[in-house]
């Protein structure tokens, strides 16, 4: 029983999303089981709280190597979490001030690491060893060109440019032709994936999420 | 078998149309149109905001839905009670028609039903004892015709043939005895160098014949509304000129213009040249006899409604010193003007009274604080509210002062002030003035409905409330009704100020509410209609939202055909029928990545992407880890899977586990190797870099859904010369993949990897039904695009969702 | 109510820009802001210098970011869903309890708390099992949404998009060549696309070979054209980072030292 009843939930609700989805009179219940989810995701967090203080906790116990860090991390938590909890999160609060000084630039900063990644990517690329990642060099260039005004003049530059414009190669041909209809196959691809593991989950033929196979 | 098959989904999918077709009993939905009512039968009608499907008549005092008008999808509907009728006119769906109903107030039998091509949303409607009148644009490829139908009011017969005209009608304006006058804009074609030009026609049709009695032309585009009375109508017409000066230079003129028309004969009998500085303010305002204007610039104009020199039509004309704020508001020969003077940088806010018959000033009284608009004059008394603001910013804080003034002399008779800012303009009923208040109280907004006499200027009653209200206050002979943001229905004593009853609506109202023998009735954003008595106790709930989404019919049908095709195999392959699967590169390297960081003593390191457990990409990753956590399991090989969300943590715990005690090692399972980090996007990037930098997996998996940090963990990853295997089903995202990783599973691959791996029978079933899904999809592109090719549109309403 | 600075997450120019026009117009900072911006850039340079290597300026940043971001989650999610959607809704309900009115979409969420405490049960020995339940009911939302939402957002959308007449005619009534051209790669890159992930036949022979073959050229090349679109959006947002210096702390390091 401590398999059926779960695979019974699973059953069931998916059922019930999927019935409320055509039934208008009954379309508030799609809204509310959401934010059921997300109580019950919230719940969950007390799970990963525990989870990093654990792991945190267990280092600094055993003075692991470079075990002050973790100290570092437990503070922040705590700092952070206590006082958006106790005090409240809005304007002028400490919670407001981590936000500000410490969440912020750091996220900015490591997504703006994805400056020098991307040029690293591109540079592997360059040496292209197939067919394929030839074709993915070389479009990539082209939209690249495109993208930055010194481009637009290198393309000009060449005999044939007056016939064929840069930005229509690649707006009307690379974007609207080659790049829709990848986008668009993978889409469809995933799409069919999606629905046939929704549907393999309902049916309780896949259920490795309750742990394991059978 | 092959006959079957077919027959199968053909069944399915001819008791798909048979169940929709059946279901199709009632539709509307949310949002509705504010209800129409009946207040003589009790019986209210609503239709619904945005897909009109129906009209509904329902009476209060039998509380149930007495009727039931099927419209067409459209956009828009305008609903009219008339006597004893019903006026429908709704836009059809596919946007070129109007479809009119005329339906039995009691009954909802329709009477009658005709459609008006015409693409626009607006319809004018004008009525008289026995005829409708019907006044709308049509596009013919780019000019706008303008044509007016007369039908019959109870048999719907046609009265004469349409009234036609070149233009857009803009309105169709009633005069006092009883007739319309027709208001055109008309655009001419732009021909060489001369761009296309503006005007404005009066037409007055005969109601016997439908053909024009008279035509008048006016040069530019309406500034104003017209509005008639006694036999004249008034408006104000402004045109752009353009003038070469002597220096050759062009300078554009916009020429500001009075104009009155004689509605018996079409005789232009005034035209007035506002000066280029003078802007009117709004539309001529009718005051004992005549039409007065007020400019932005502070000047009030009156005009001779008939005068005997057409170009001299100025009556009197005064200087207020002060910029109007509003409109004028006349009552008894008064008129009543907010205004604003700048006084260095102060604003110094006034009231000005008039008397329309001589232009004579009357009084001037300065006021403390900005004019809440609009002004209220009642019967002897002119209500004055001003808002006074302390503070700046934060720490801002409002009063409001509330002053009777007598409107012969421009004393004051009494003044009242309250903490807060008006939330609502001011509403009077008999001697009973209800203002609506919000205020801070300690760190919360309190929203306060307080009754004044307006006779002494006492303040009888106040009702705080913490929920935000967002209906009109509706009020009758005992108690003040309203509606609130969290969902309430409130009544109030009228007496004294108590709250009466409190009903939990459970959303929004969606219409203002109507009121029959005591029971209220209203609908709610819920698509409910509720009807509700005078203890607050619910008489009837009635749910009219339908029991099948029409729209939706595709998305079943796509649903059915593809589920069959995936059940289909699933079940073929459960009863034991061999299928073949083709090798999927980036599953082959499985083994090799987890084996060679075996043999470097490293660990394997596996993230299942930063959505929870509400994404698939998700489920079909924690499926993939199940078969990986088996293999380090075997080789004995440290697994790594920090997590960026607790419930897939702790599933992902769950799952390897499970795989460790299959393969029969459950000793060396480590629960705090799968642990979590943070549900920050760029927190969980950081911490996972860490692990990638310090431990130095020699295998990375990246399986489920990934944004932006994809190519910062993959490149970091290469760095650290691990084996990396991604997959992903966003389009995105793939792209950096499959440039920084060893082997990627693109999209669908991802969700057939589970499959692939687990070698479960029924599993390989449903990745032949996948097939068999792009097969169907194949073909119905093949077939789409080759009827589209022969201009067969259709096909393309058939994969319509919207 | 969520802080008004979320809004203004400094990704993209706009926090910089108001800090600057701030600056421009006589702004007075406070300690507070001097301390924060000059930790905001401490942290900034700690993020930069994992691009050299690993260090403890890095190991420090990346620590205190897992902890902080993670506190940052817990407390909105507090503020943002605990509060309003369980405390708030069972309140509501409660209340229209006393006024003699069932609500059962509010009170409801009392089971959303229930299945929520289930959850945890994983912690208590021998009760694990009850936590697989709110767990299947999460599934249960996945999978029910993961076939509608799918069909009406992907396969319909995306199949309706891809019927085009395979002959565009001109308003002149002749053949447009490079429409027309374009539509047939649009349906043959579509479709070949889907063959190439045919899992039950082989990727050879003259429909499946060839055709895969074509799928794969056409996805790697709409990989490229991805990639190549996104460089020039990563790049401003280095370049937003370095406006950092300049907008912000450039006038804090004035305004620190009194110059």
């Amino acid at each position: 029983m401590r398999r059926e009843i779960p695979m019974a939930i699973t059953t069931l609700t998916g059922l019930i999303m999927i019935i409320v989805f055509f039934v208008p009179r009954w379309e508030d219940w799609s809204d509310i089981f959401l934010k059921w989810f997300t109580v019950i995701a919230g719940f969950a967090l007390v799970l990963g709280a525990g989870s990093l203080l654990l792991v945190n906790l267990n280092k600094i116990s055993r003075k692991a190597s470079g075990w002050g860090y973790n100290v570092v991390l437990i503070i922040g938590l705590l700092a952070t979490a206590g006082s958006g909890i106790i005090q409240g999160i809005g304007p002028g609060t400490m919670f407001d001030f981590i936000f500000v000084y410490f969440f912020t630039p750091l996220s900015a900063t490591m997504f703006s690491l994805l400056a020098f990644y991307i040029a690293s990517a591109a540079f592997r690329a360059f040496k292209a060893k197939s067919l394929e990642a030839g074709l993915l060099l070389v479009t990539a260039f082209i939209v690249m060109l495109g993208r930055v005004p010194i481009g637009e003049m290198m393309w000009n530059a060449l005999p044939f440019a007056q016939s064929i414009p840069l930005t229509e190669i690649i707006e009307k041909w690379i974007m609207g032709c080659f790049n829709t209809a990848g986008q668009r196959a993978i889409m469809l691809g995933a799409s069919i994936g999606i629905i046939s593991v929704s549907l393999k989950i309902l049916l309780g033929i896949e259920r490795s999420y309750l742990g394991g196979g059978d | 078998m092959k006959i079957r098959k077919s027959v199968f989904l053909f069944a399915v999918a001819i008791l798909t149309v048979l169940f929709c077709l059946c279901a199709q009993k009632a539709y509307a939905g949310k949002n509705w149109s504010d209800q129409a009512f009946s207040e003589k039968e009790g019986i209210a009608v609503v239709g619904n905001e945005d897909k009109y499907e129906a009209v509904y008549g329902i009476s209060i005092p039998e509380k149930k839905v007495i009727w039931k008008v099927g419209m067409p999808k459209s956009h828009s509907v305008h609903i009219e009670i008339d006597g004893d009728m019903v006026i429908l006119v709704a836009l059809e769906d596919a946007g070129f028609s109007k479809n009119v109903k005329v339906v039995d107030l009691k009954t909802g039998k329709v009477k009658w039903e005709e459609k008006i091509p015409s693409a626009a949303r607006k319809t004018e409607v004008f009525k008289d004892q026995d005829t409708i009148y019907f006044g709308v644009d049509q596009d013919y490829r780019d000019v706008m015709k303008a044509k007016v139908y007369a039908f019959n009011k109870t048999s719907g017969a046609k009265k004469w043939t349409p009234y036609e005209a070149m233009g857009n009608i803009k309105g169709m304006v009633p005069t006092q005895n009883g007739d319309f006058i027709l208001i055109l804009e008309k655009t001419s074609q732009a021909k060489g160098n001369k761009p296309a030009e503006k005007s404005i026609e009066l037409v007055k049709i005969d109601k016997n014949t439908g053909k024009d009695v008279w035509v008048v032309p006016v040069k530019g585009t309406f500034a104003s509304i017209p509005t008639e009375h006694e036999s004249v109508v008034y408006f104000v017409t402004q045109n752009i000129e353009t003038v070469k000066g002597s220096d050759g230079k062009e300078t554009v003129n916009i020429v500001r213009s009075f104009q009155a028309v004689s509605s018996e004969n079409g005789q232009i009998l005034s035209t007035f040249v506002f000066a280029d500085k003078d802007k009117p303010y709004g539309d001529p305002v009718y005051a004992a006899g005549n039409p007065v204007v007020v400019t932005e610039q502070g000047k009030a104009i009156c005009f001779e409604s008939k005068p005997s020199d057409p170009n001299k039509p100025v009556k009197w004309e005064v200087d207020l010193g002060a910029a109007p704020q509003s409109n004028i508001l006349v009552q008894d020969q008064l008129a009543y003007i907010p205004t604003m003077k700048l006084d260095g940088e102060n604003k110094v806010y006034s009231v000005v009274c008039l008397d329309t018959a001589s232009g004579q000033q009357k009084w001037t009284n300065k006021v403390d604080g900005v004019p809440e608009l609009p002004l209220i004059v009642a019967k002897d008394t002119v209500i004055l509210a001003t808002r006074i603001t302390q503070g700046e910013g934060k720490g801002q804080t409002f009063q409001f002062k509330l002053q009777g003034i007598n409107p012969l002399d421009g004393k004051e008779k009494w003044n009242g002030i309250a903490d807060g800012k008006l939330e609502n303009p001011l509403f009077l009923k008999d001697n009973m003035l209800f203002v609506m208040l919000a205020a801070k109280k300690g760190s919360k907004t309190v929203h306060i409905i307080s009754m004044y006499d307006i006779t002494t200027g006492a303040a009888k009653w106040a009702y705080e409330t913490e929920s935000v209200i967002n209906t009109k206050l509706f009020v009758d002979e005992d108690s003040a009704d309203f509606g609130t943001k969290d969902g309430f229905v409130v009544s109030v004593g009228i007496a004294d100020g108590k709250e009466l009853y409190k009903y939990n609506a459970k959303s929004e109202l969606d219409t203002t509410i109507a009121a029959s023998d005591k029971n209220l009735g209203f609908a709610t954003q819920e698509g409910e209609y509720i009807i509700i008595n005078d203890k607050g106790v619910v008489e009837k709930e009635m749910n009219l939202k339908p029991w099948f989404d029409m729209k939706k019919i595709s998305i079943l049908l796509g649903c059915l055909v593809l589920s069959a095709a995936l059940s289909w195999y699933i079940y073929h392959a459960r009863k034991g029928k061999e299928m073949f699967v083709r090798k999927i590169a980036g599953l082959q390297a499985i083994d090799e990545a987890v084996g060679r960081s075996t043999e470097m003593g490293k660990p394997v390191l596996y993230i299942t992407g930063l959505a929870d457990v509400d994404d698939i990409q998700t489920l079909a990753s924690l499926s993939i880890l199940g078969h990986i956590a088996q293999k380090t399991a075997e080789y004995d090989t440290p697994l790594v899977v920090p997590c960026c969300r607790s419930v897939v943590m702790s599933t992902a715990q769950e799952v390897v586990k499970e795989s460790y005690l299959k393969a029969g090692r459950p000793d060396t399972y480590r629960s705090e190797n799968i642990h979590y980090l943070t549900d920050d996007q760029f927190g969980y990037v950081a911490g996972v870099d860490g692990i990638m930098v310090r431990e130095k997996p020699a295998a990375n998996f990246y399986m489920g859904k990934f944004y932006a940090e994809s190519l910062i963990l993959a490149e970091t990853g290469h760095s650290t010369g691990a084996i990396q295997i991604a997959g992903t089903a966003e389009a995105a995202q793939l792209p950096f993949f499959v440039a920084a990783c060893d082997y990627t599973l693109i999209g669908e691959e991802l969700f057939a990897a589970s499959a692939y791996l687990s070698k479960d029978a029924q599993q390989i079933g449903s990745l032949k039904g996948q097939d068999m899904a792009k097969a169907i999809i194949l073909a119905v592109v093949a077939a789409g695009c080759l009827l589209l090719t022969f201009e067969m549109h259709w096909v393309k309403l058939l994969f319509a969702t919207q | 109510m969520i802080p008004t600075s979320i809004y203004n997450l400094s990704v993209d120019f706009t926090g910089n820009q108001l800090f600057a026009a701030a600056v421009e117009a006589g702004k007075k900072f406070s300690t507070g802001e001097i301390i924060g911006v000059w930790i905001a850039t401490a942290l900034t340079i700690f993020i930069f210098s994992f691009l050299y290597e690993d260090n403890a300026m890095y190991k420090f940043a990346e620590h205190l970011f897992v902890g902080v971001s993670a506190g940052y989650v817990m407390a909105t999610t507090y503020n943002n869903v605990i509060k309003p959607n369980l405390f708030g809704k069972i309140q509501s309900g409660i209340v229209s309890l006393m006024h003699g009115q069932f609500v059962w979409k509010d009170l409801s969420f009392i089971l959303a708390g229930l299945m929520g405490l289930m959850l945890l049960m994983k912690l208590v020995p021998n009760m694990g099992w009850l936590s697989r339940w709110p767990l299947s009911f999460m599934v249960g939302i996945a999978s029910g949404l993961g076939i509608v939402f799918t069909m009406e957002a992907l396969v319909l959308k995306q199949i309706d998009a891809t019927l085009v007449p395979l002959i565009v005619k001109t308003a002149a009534n002749s053949i447009d060549i490079g429409d027309t051209i374009k539509n047939w790669l649009i349906v043959i890159g579509v479709c070949s696309g889907l063959i190439y992930f045919y899992f039950s036949k082989e990727h050879k022979g003259l429909v499946f070979g060839t055709m895969s073959r074509i799928g794969i050229f056409v996805l790697m090349m709409a990989f490229g054209a991805a990639f190549g679109y996104t460089v020039m959006a990563r790049v401003s947002l280095l370049i937003g980072r370095m406006l950092f210096f300049r907008d912000q702390w450039w006038p804090v390091v004035k305004a620190t030292f009194h110059f």
